[in-house]
């Protein structure tokens, strides 16, 4: 898909698992982390900039669907594209599969602020992120 | 055919990373074993074959190079693929980079065999597993291949002078979907028994903390023998094998209690380096100075 990235790939582990015997809610959101690592880097906010320049992005809005359960063992990863930047914010558009048959099981588009971790407020965008964003922001596609 | 594969991508955590502020080796072998997943299934060992079947690859033995360390929220990708088939033993590889800096981070050499994992008896290589194996099998010249282990490795058989460094008891969530304890958390138990050694020599981790020092494993060798299940009692024996100007070497036996059988031998390289530099300086000298007739190598 165009403007999307690989940001993740790895497993479920069985104590991810919960008494359904699927993955629980709360580690698909332990693999957004992971890619989120990648896209922070993609867009030009290094571990460095992050710890020196004390900025960070902060997840201010998230939309989730769940389309397909996920059992121990089961192997995935996961795809990412900037879709969207206001002022402050940044739009990440994340598609998790199931790395056997490329099938959809989890999106999540979420919008982060970008934060003054000193003084815990959004600010606006720096110039660097905003010019690597018209690079990166492709349209979304809607999944079914 | 690509045959050096996609096998991971994620990042370091801040909960990742140890008191020497950048992630602890469990969390490479976690990220190792997620590879090694991708690596089954692209030999048709897919996640619903394995549960089907309850066989699969198990590690035999694993040679880990850690390269350059990484800190919280850096990016990683892994590639491995597989070096040789002989006999019924996969030798291949994973390789964990950093994305930040565009180095390897770590090295993961293993060989493996097919495996029944209830009854954990070592099976022939199926024919379909093998021929996908073979079909992947590539020397990769252009990717990194270590050196041999550099030194004696730690004997499959107990050696004196090797002190408890680790005891319990392997706990539900420390296994996987057979039972068996994941390979992070084996790395874990010899994390741990590091603090146990620099006791064992006579440092303190305040002594350790006012010098600004930090210790990093450089070089690990694996050897499983034995399996590890669910709420096994397992004991960690640890020695030093030796210290020398700037490296220190020691050994661990992993020793299932249920059974007294010696699940794991692993040999250990490390140095000493400055907190604030991040660069290796010279032993403690309460290393150097430990006594000559208790170091492990004697024996081996």
């Amino acid at each position: 898909m165009s403007g999307y990235m690989e940001s993740y790939r790895g497993q479920v582990l069985m104590r991810e698992c919960d008494l359904l015997g699927h993955m629980n809610i709360q580690y698909y959101g332990s693999r957004i982390s992971l890619a989120m690592c990648n896209m922070f880097h993609i867009i030009g906010m290094d571990p460095d900039d992050l710890k020196n320049g004390k900025r960070g992005l902060a997840v201010v809005q998230q939309d989730s669907r769940y389309v397909a359960e996920l059992h121990a063992g089961d192997i995935i990863h996961m795809e990412s594209a900037v879709v969207g930047s206001s002022k402050k914010t940044v739009t990440v558009d994340h598609r998790l599969y199931n790395s056997v048959d490329d099938g959809l099981v989890f999106a999540s588009r979420m919008t982060a602020a970008y934060m003054d971790l000193e003084s815990r407020k959004a600010i606006p965008l720096s110039d660097a992120i905003r010019l690597k964003l018209v690079d990166l922001i492709t349209d979304g596609e809607d999944v079914a | 055919m690509n045959k050096l594969l996609p096998l991971y991508r994620g990042g370091v955590e801040a909960w990742e990373c140890d008191q020497m502020r950048h992630m602890n080796v469990q969390f490479y072998m976690s990220k190792g074993s997620d590879a090694f997943a991708h690596l089954q299934n692209a030999l048709g060992l897919s996640p619903s074959t394995i549960r089907a079947t309850r066989k699969g690859l198990r590690f035999k033995t694993i040679r880990t190079q850690y390269k350059s360390e990484v800190h919280a929220g850096t990016a990683l990708y892994g590639m491995g693929g597989i070096r040789e088939v002989s006999g019924d033993i996969l030798t291949g590889f994973i390789h964990i980079f950093d994305a930040i800096h565009g180095r390897l981070s770590a090295v993961y050499e293993f060989t493996a065999d097919y495996a029944d994992y209830d009854t954990d008896a070592s099976l022939p290589l199926p024919g379909d597993i093998r021929a996908a194996a073979e079909e992947l099998t590539d020397p990769h010249p252009d990717v990194f291949h270590p050196e041999p282990f550099a030194g004696t490795l730690m004997p499959n058989r107990p050696l004196d002078h090797m002190f408890e460094s680790t005891r319990g008891s392997v706990d539900v969530w420390e296994c996987d979907q057979f039972d068996h304890i994941e390979m992070r958390h084996v790395v874990g138990y010899f994390s741990d028994a590091a603090t146990h050694i620099i006791n064992a020599v006579g440092l303190t981790r305040e002594i350790i903390r006012s010098r600004n020092l930090g210790s990093a494993a450089l070089d690990y060798y694996s050897e499983f023998h034995a399996p590890i299940r669910k709420s096994t009692a397992i004991l960690l024996k640890s020695g030093l094998i030796g210290a020398e100007k700037k490296i220190f070497r020691f050994g661990h036996n992993l020793i299932n209690m249920d059974t007294g059988e010696l699940a794991v031998t692993t040999t250990v390289i490390g140095v000493y380096f400055d907190m604030t530099t991040r660069k290796s300086v010279p032993l403690p000298k309460e290393f150097t100075d430990y006594p000559a007739e208790k170091l492990l190598k004697a024996q081996m």
